[in-house]
């Protein structure tokens, strides 16, 4: 004991709660709630988010929630996060009742323990999704994350309970356009909608969220929705001005889609696309339009080529991250137009690019002085020849990964370590051509270093 | 030499000490900036702080006047930066649970929002990652909890909140 309660005594509930507020970690808030009744109660007004798995029977478990934490103001579901669940809960409880000391033995025990019985994962239901929209009317931020059994239903009557709403999530659900259109009727202050995987909207029900809630929409992303197609990309270039992040995953839009967003949201900061009808033409667009690009990520396109790429070095001079995927008709004069233009670049990813070889590499070490983290993946024609500049030149270098690019030898890393004075993480996989000289190389120069992860390199 | 003598002001403490200090030290106390922004003409007279000790008085008077020439110092803000970071730590490292306290509590009377983050997150940081006996005992909290309900809570906690995290937003 340290003698009186000096805490308890003088801090005043706000100042208390303030202190309660720093804590970061669940373990830590639940200990502070078992210290004191006073600190229970204080520490259920202090949190403000709360994170729940699949967790068996939600419905009830939500409504348990909401009655204990009133100031939540973000819930994240996610039913692909399971857990081990005990039984029942008030099988649990009465047996909890004995002792204390009986408690702690059975905890330990229980955590090991296979389950005694499979109890039937139960979703959440729309009736789960009300409960949440009656408990927590200050949401401002949901995700429910691959939650199969919620409804246009449920979405409405959280739509129109909590209209403070500001980023949601619907990752994976069966919400369809009657729901997303009581959205953007209800929520005027969403700016961030992730609607990837909900595969039964359509063109309807965006194009009405787009026309009734654009003006604050921020970021928005769709993937493997076979309804949805350029008439609603269309909207959104028309409604929504101040869109900064679009990530984009379909078949099923082309150019046009493409400049519209080009055209309509100048204020475009991050896109992502993988989109196989979309060609240079689109590119072209976005390098003369979205001047304020700072990210962007090309998937599996077959269709673009050094054109596209060279129309963003000439526009977007503010990229600073760039990742190219497994783009076969992308080259070195496209990575060299870049590299030119872009000279701000941090970031580059170049994964499994055929055509991008040395050459573009090296333009990147001449020309971005910024450039911190680089990761090559199956990568055959890099790093040929043993002149590689690169390594010299991006002296800012913290981060390096090399994945699967065979032809990376002893040489290469030698001028990584002796240039790379600031490099903290450098990840080899399956770079057969190193050995152990290089390593030794590193372990000289990079003083920094803090991560190195190796596998698969047989040398 | 153009400079015009910096205006001094003179805070009282509860314990009758009168501290002088200058106005641009002063200000950086929210109380006492209210104050003159309520009554511009006020007088020389001595400003009573009638909830704050001199011990606390002379600990918040060096933070300020510290953190004040940081500020001055601009633009090389990552070593200012710095530097605050562990003057910060070591006002904390210098303080036992009992005297923290005092100081927050003198720290949120005079309004000085910096200077009760630090702290609060002091506080915070001594709490982190503890088991609740630790908690109760670094704070000599009196456990009012009966052993029923203790592990009532605990059951609930157990059972309820698997999977459940707060986020540091």
């Amino acid at each position: 004991m340290r003698g009186h309660d000096w805490i308890n005594t003088c801090l005043p509930d706000e100042l208390i709660l303030e202190i309660l507020r720093r804590l970061d970690s669940k373990s830590s808030h639940d200990a502070c709630s078992l210290v004191c009744k006073r600190w229970l109660g204080l520490e259920r007004l202090s949190r403000s988010t709360l994170r729940i798995g699949a967790s068996g029977s939600p419905d009830i478990f939500i409504k348990f929630l909401a009655q204990r934490f009133v100031n939540v103001k973000a819930v994240h579901i996610d039913e692909r996060l399971s857990i081990s669940l005990p039984v029942t809960a008030g099988k649990r409880r009465r047996r909890d009742e004995n002792s204390l000391l009986s408690l702690k033995i059975h905890f330990a025990g229980e955590r090991n323990e296979p389950k005694e019985e499979e109890c039937e994962p139960f979703c959440l239901t729309d009736s789960g999704l009300t409960a949440v929209a009656d408990g927590f009317a200050k949401l401002e931020k949901l995700s429910l994350i691959w939650c199969s059994n919620v409804t246009s239903f449920g979405v409405m009557s959280l739509a129109q309970k909590c209209s403070l709403l500001k980023s949601l999530d619907l990752q994976g659900c069966y919400v369809g356009d009657q729901g997303l259109a009581v959205v953007g009727q209800c929520c005027k202050q969403l700016e961030d909608l992730n609607l990837r995987f909900c595969e039964s909207l359509t063109d309807s029900g965006l194009v009405t969220l787009a026309t009734e809630c654009g003006k604050s929409l921020k970021s928005l992303g769709v993937a493997a929705c076979a309804r949805i197609t350029d008439k609603s990309l269309e909207a959104v270039g028309s409604h929504c001005k101040n869109l900064e992040t679009l990530s984009l995953d379909s078949e099923f839009i082309s150019n046009k889609g493409i400049l519209a967003i080009a055209q309509g949201c100048p204020l475009l900061k991050v896109l992502k696309l993988q989109c196989i009808n979309v060609t240079d033409r689109a590119l072209m667009a976005v390098g003369a339009s979205c001047l304020s690009l700072e990210m962007l990520a090309l998937y599996s396109f077959q269709q673009f080529t050094d054109e596209g790429l060279r129309s963003i070095g000439k526009g977007c001079k503010k990229l600073k991250n760039l990742t190219l995927s497994d783009c076969n008709f992308l080259g070195d004069r496209g990575l060299e137009a870049i590299a030119t233009g872009c000279t701000e670049l941090t970031h580059l990813e170049v994964n499994g690019c055929h055509n991008i070889g040395t050459i573009g590499l090296e333009s990147v070490g001449k020309s971005c002085p910024y450039v911190c983290l680089l990761l090559l993946s199956s990568a055959t024609n890099f790093l040929r020849g043993q002149e590689s500049r690169l390594w010299s030149v991006a002296r800012r270098l913290t981060e390096l990964a090399l994945l699967y690019c065979q032809r990376v030898g002893n040489f290469a890393l030698t001028e990584v370590g002796r240039g790379c004075k600031y490099l903290q993480a450098l990840h080899l996989v399956d770079c057969s051509s190193i050995g152990d000289e290089a390593i030794c190389s590193i372990a000289k120069g990079c003083r920094n270093l803090k991560k190195l992860h190796i596998r698969r390199c047989y040398e | 030499m153009s400079t015009t003598v910096p205006k001094k002001i003179t805070l009282r403490t509860a314990d009758n000490h009168e501290f002088e200090v200058d106005e641009a030290v002063a200000m950086e106390l929210g109380t006492v900036k209210t104050f003159f922004d309520e009554n511009p003409d006020a007088t020389d007279e001595p400003i009573p702080l009638p909830n704050v000790s001199s011990k606390c008085l002379s600990t918040i008077i060096e933070y300020c006047k510290f953190h004040l020439s940081l500020r001055a110092r601009g633009n090389d803000s990552s070593s200012a930066e710095e530097e605050g970071k562990v003057y910060d730590e070591e006002l904390i490292k210098t303080h036992d649970n009992e005297s923290l306290v005092e100081l927050i509590l003198a720290v949120n009377y005079l309004n000085i929002k910096d200077m009760l983050d630090t702290l609060n997150q002091g506080v915070a940081d001594r709490i982190k990652n503890k088991s609740v006996e630790y908690v109760r005992r670094f704070f000599g909290i009196e456990n009012d909890y009966t052993p029923e309900e203790e592990a009532e809570i605990r059951a609930q906690y157990e059972w309820a909140f698997e999977g459940v995290d707060p986020d540091d937003d």
